[in-house]
């Protein structure tokens, strides 16, 4: 491994140890399921994967050590992978209307959490506090729980608040990028102070990745749109608060409501949000740099999501502002 | 985050012909001391007309939740 962390060279040697953690520590009968599973497009073993959690936490080993990662960061970054993929599993059951591979899929993404929870174990060994290491992991694993949660029953009580909904991002979304960080961080030695600047850059990035997410799927075409599904997400609370009367009926969004929504200022109000978050990663990275961690490979991740949101964020702005 | 102040001030600022100035919210945000905020509007404002729409991601791409 040559090159830096990130690169395709990384993520196959991340791969590589996603399949051994696997083959060592899932049943068998559910192996080839669980392979299959992450094998599925925007999954982990899919060549068109992101693998957005290992690489992250890879960036963080690299930042620490300025050198490739050895096996605890590997171990590290596969149980933080496992621990993602088990959550979009878990969310991909929960948006999906029922079916009979339901049952199959929610058993799966639990074959996940403690297929991740016994390659955290492994990689915490490494580390000069074990039990510290795999006590956050679990803790800040649970927020993104919480964060779940607060997604489903908002959704099922129809509506939220403001404050509510950032809540319920800032959980879902920011809680698994501190998790990411910060678990990667304590793998590699990281000292208590410093580990929460990486926590605080795992979790603005996150969120901003996560209303830039809520800004693209608020009023799509058809029952999958945000808005046709009454989520709690900050774009459609804007927009149920302004304009509640033309909320949609049985799932399906009115044709105009469309531009309703363009005009309505709900997509301006998410981009101003999502823009403050990205203000906030740049200054973590900042912070960090100031500190001399190497965050050349965690500032390019910070960018492969900022290329994504800059686009969106223009495009919220289009024919409304002044 | 000062999610709901942000919802009152743009509601604030929107004129009778339904536009909203960047300039207008900047300044009420900054006025009622929502720097982060404000600073937001102000470099959200310097990327407009620059950003062609973005197409939604493809079926290799997770989004995020």
């Amino acid at each position: 491994m040559m090159r830096s962390p990130g690169s395709d060279v990384v993520v196959s040697a991340l791969r590589e140890q996603l399949r051994e953690v696997i083959a060592t520590c899932v049943a068998p009968p559910i192996r080839k399921e669980l392979v299959n599973l992450l094998g599925r497009p925007g999954y982990a073993l899919h060549a068109g994967g992101s693998c957005r959690a290992g690489t992250l936490a890879l960036d963080v080993h690299g930042a620490v050590f300025r050198e490739p990662p050895g096996r605890s960061a590997l171990l590290a970054a596969a149980a933080l992978e496992l621990q993602m993929e088990a959550a979009y599993l878990f969310d991909e059951v929960a948006d999906a209307a029922p079916d009979a591979r339901r049952s199959e899929d929610l058993a799966l993404a639990i074959a996940l959490l403690t297929a991740g929870g016994a390659a955290a174990v492994e990689a915490a060994a490494f580390s000069g506090d074990p039990a510290g290491a795999l006590r956050h992991f679990c803790m800040d694993y649970n927020e993104a729980c919480a964060g779940q949660f607060l997604d489903a029953m908002l959704q099922r009580r129809g509506q939220a608040t403001f404050e509510e909904a950032l809540q319920m991002t800032c959980l879902k979304s920011g809680g698994l990028g501190k998790f990411v960080t910060g678990f990667a961080a304590r793998i590699a030695g990281v000292d208590p102070d410093e580990v929460i600047l990486f926590e605080q850059l795992g979790r603005d990035t996150f969120t901003l990745a996560q209303l830039v997410d809520d800004m693209r799927d608020a009023c799509t075409h058809g029952r999958d749109s945000d808005l046709a599904q009454r989520k709690a997400t900050l774009p459609v609370v804007y927009f149920r608060q302004r304009i509640d009367s033309l909320a949609p009926i049985d799932g399906m969004l009115f044709p105009e409501l469309h531009q309703i929504y363009e005009s309505s200022g709900a997509p301006l109000y998410a981009a101003i949000l999502a823009r403050a978050y990205m203000s906030r990663a740049q200054q973590d990275l900042s912070q960090l740099a100031r500190r001399a961690y190497a965050v050349g490979g965690l500032g390019r991740f910070l960018e492969s999501v900022e290329s994504g949101a800059e686009e969106i964020l223009g495009a919220a702005c289009g024919g409304l502002v002044a | 985050m000062q999610v709901s102040a942000l919802a009152d001030a743009l509601a604030g600022v929107r004129t009778s012909d339904s536009t909203i100035s960047m300039r207008k919210l900047q300044g009420w945000l900054s006025g009622a001391g929502l720097d982060e905020l404000a600073r937001a509007v102000s470099l959200l404002a310097t990327s407009l007309n620059r950003a062609p729409r973005q197409e939604p991601p493809g079926d290799d791409e997770k989004p995020w939740f």
